[in-house]
């Protein structure tokens, strides 16, 4: 009776595990290759792809991501998986990603890429930079690139994008809009792709209303929704009727709390204004797939020099994309106001100052 | 005096109508875990379970449209998910941690996936309905604590009316005194005829049950959506909860209470000025955490003497 129960015990154990890992692993920390247009991620697409790897000629333009978080995040990772899609339609590229976590994890998945003859990997996010810039002297066929980051070598570089040219000018519409003359800006990290933006958001208001007042908080998480809704109703509480987040699945916390207290809020990444249409006045919509699109163009054309490449609303990556159902109730006056600082930014006649340029706290 | 009302009316109030909130899943799942432990088996997957309840209620809701349901199956969810841990580490001895780390594991990977694959690609994130706010006539009119504790929605006051209900249970009632007995000495309670087996599948069913509810509690009752590892180690926390309340139900109350007051404190300090770097405040709940776990489980205040040990009848 006794062995019976252990022997039992360690198959299931072991059953369980292995279950665990498995599903763990196919949509947590898996790899994903997706050769076809379809979404799904099954065994079969990958064994798809391995078979269609060996199969296919040499001459194929091959990239790939390494993302920090999953995919259906409605907006960072979201974001990198569209840009690969663009790639793949508009480069005949093959493509494919992969969630990693650790710094270990990083490192191997660029290896990992570039021995399977990738042309170009891209990391999504600064902290990417350190992992690239061990593997890439290993690999000089292969261009290793960071969305975010300063690190460059000859075949490693940084995309930044300016996801702080709507952020700016959000700031300006907030400090001519506000009745308080109070905002709160809540980010995921302190880290500078954040706190960037929430920088040139006090900066815009400022230049509209130098007493405009700007409270801060990063609520140190990703993923915990609740923890962001508390850090928007103790701003709201403080005075802020207006509201912007920068980090990922927090600021649909924000958003509730916007709603719920019926002040204004700006979107981020995409456009959020469906979440809460009377609430949400305008996003700050990030094209990641034209960014993605574009450094893979230069590498694909040969034209990849290692060193930063910004891009932002100048190149079409960023844009102020407004809540359709609110512009209307948008004073004449603002509209004129972010339009025409908008032109300014095209053009090249006005600069937001990007992350290199300001001290961004670390 | 104004300045005190003052005070009282734009932080105070607000600082404790937000920890309520914050203290909420981690009451039910500490509770819940409390009867577990008390009966000697100690369930580490409590982060799985409430986000499985999370991900269940955000789901019926969904379809359903009432948040009520939701709550009912996250509930549901939670006692199968009770019943598994109880058959693997009851019945067949598994060793308690691993087993809760497999539970964790395992529903960090499921919701995750079917997240992904029904609501995850395409447009907005999926909103819910939360749960209404029910005002208590006659209580809620109380000043200060009034609107706190007396407009709230059904978690929150089942996870309240839970505290005495369990303290009698546990302290006072004879289902309580098999259960405590069965922690502190599984062999002397099997030998005046108590079940061992019976009782800690039993608790075991009873923290899944709760701690599902604490979970569901996050997606429909205080956020309006789901999101992947959006309990963010409150499960672990919850663990922490019920080694500071020293394994009794007001103790629970009161660490979930410093905890979530804690988390909604330092929102509040950061929301006020950042003359305070944040990383110091962030760190408060955490902090409470390490100390809760070092400083009291050392002299082992209470703690059940056959905690983790798995019961073999001989």
């Amino acid at each position: 009776m006794f062995f019976g129960h252990r022997k039992v015990f360690t198959l299931l154990l072991v059953l369980l595990i292995t279950g665990a890992l498995l599903i763990g692993g196919l949509s947590g920390c898996g790899k994903k290759s997706e050769p076809a247009a379809e979404g799904t991620k099954s065994e079969e697409t990958k064994s798809d792809s391995a078979q269609s790897q060996e199969g296919q000629a040499k001459g194929t333009f091959k990239v790939a991501a390494l993302l920090p978080g999953p995919i259906t995040d409605q907006g960072w990772n979201a974001s990198a998986y569209e840009g690969l899609k663009l790639i793949e339609k508009e480069l005949g590229a093959e493509i494919s990603y992969m969630e990693t976590k650790t710094p270990g994890d990083m490192v191997e998945g660029f290896r990992d890429y570039a021995s399977k003859g990738y042309n170009l990997v891209i990391g999504h996010g600064f902290q990417y930079q350190d992992a690239a810039e061990e593997v890439a002297p290993q690999f000089p066929d292969t261009v290793f690139v960071t969305i975010g980051g300063s690190k460059t070598q000859k075949n490693q570089a940084p995309v930044i994008v300016k996801s702080e040219d709507a952020s700016y000018i959000f700031g300006i519409i907030a400090a001519k809009m506000s009745k308080t003359g109070k905002a709160g800006l809540v980010g995921g990290f302190d880290i500078p792709a954040i706190s960037k933006t929430l920088i040139q958001f006090e900066a815009g208001a400022k230049s509209v209303n130098p007493d405009f007042k700007c409270m801060v908080t990063y609520v140190g998480s990703w993923e915990d929704v609740t923890a962001g809704y508390e850090a928007a109703i103790a701003q709201i509480d403080q005075g802020a009727d207006f509201l912007f987040c920068n980090g990922n699945a927090v600021g649909l916390g924000v958003i509730q709390a916007a709603q719920e207290r019926g002040v204004y809020v700006f979107g981020m990444t995409t456009d959020q204004s469906n979440l809460a249409p009377d609430n949400v006045l305008a996003s700050d919509v990030v094209y990641n797939d034209k960014a993605y699109l574009e450094i893979a163009k230069r590498v694909k054309e040969g034209k990849f020099e290692g060193k930063i490449q910004e891009v932002g609303m100048k190149d079409g990556v960023v844009e102020v994309v407004w809540n359709p159902k609110l512009k209307d109730k948008v004073p004449k006056e603002v509209l004129d106001a972010v339009s025409d600082i908008e032109q300014k930014i095209k053009s090249g006649e006005f600069r937001v100052p990007g992350e290199l340029e300001v001290n961004v706290k670390q | 005096m104004m300045g005190l009302a003052g005070l009282l009316g734009t932080f105070l109030i607000p600082l404790f109508e937000s920890s309520v909130r914050l203290a909420v899943p981690l009451l039910m799942a500490g509770l819940g875990e409390t009867f577990s432990e008390k009966s000697g088996v100690i369930n580490i997957g409590l982060e799985g379970i409430m986000l499985t309840g999370a991900f269940a209620s955000f789901v019926v809701t969904y379809s359903s449209g009432s948040p009520y349901y939701g709550i009912i199956v996250a509930a549901l969810m939670g006692g199968v998910l009770g019943l598994v841990f109880a058959f693997s580490t009851v019945s067949l001895e598994a060793d308690q941690i691993v087993a809760g780390t497999a539970l964790n594991m395992f529903a960090m990977g499921v919701t995750g996936f079917l997240y992904r694959k029904y609501y995850g690609l395409g447009g907005a994130a999926a909103t819910v309905n939360t749960l209404p706010q029910l005002a208590i006539p006659g209580l809620v009119d109380i000043p200060v604590l009034g609107p706190v504790l007396f407009n709230q929605n059904v978690v929150v006051y089942l996870a309240f009316a839970l505290v005495p209900v369990a303290a009698v249970i546990l302290k006072r009632s004879s289902i309580g005194i098999s259960l405590v007995a069965t922690g502190e000495h599984p062999k002397a309670a099997d030998s005046v005829g108590i079940d061992v087996f019976k009782v800690r599948y039993a608790t075991c069913v009873v923290t899944g049950v709760l701690a599902g509810i604490g979970g569901g509690f996050l997606s429909v009752g205080h956020a309006n959506t789901f999101f992947e590892m959006m309990t963010a180690g409150r499960g672990f926390i919850a663990l922490a909860v019920v080694i500071f309340g020293k394994w009794n139900p007001w103790g629970v109350l009161g660490a979930s209470l410093l905890f979530g007051g804690a988390n909604s404190f330092q929102l509040r300090l950061q929301a006020m000025g950042r003359t305070i770097p944040y990383h110091l405040v962030l760190m408060i709940p955490y902090v409470l955490t390490i100390l809760a776990v070092a400083g009291v489980s050392r002299r082992r205040v209470n703690a059940p003497r056959y905690l983790g040990v798995p019961y073999e009848k001989t």
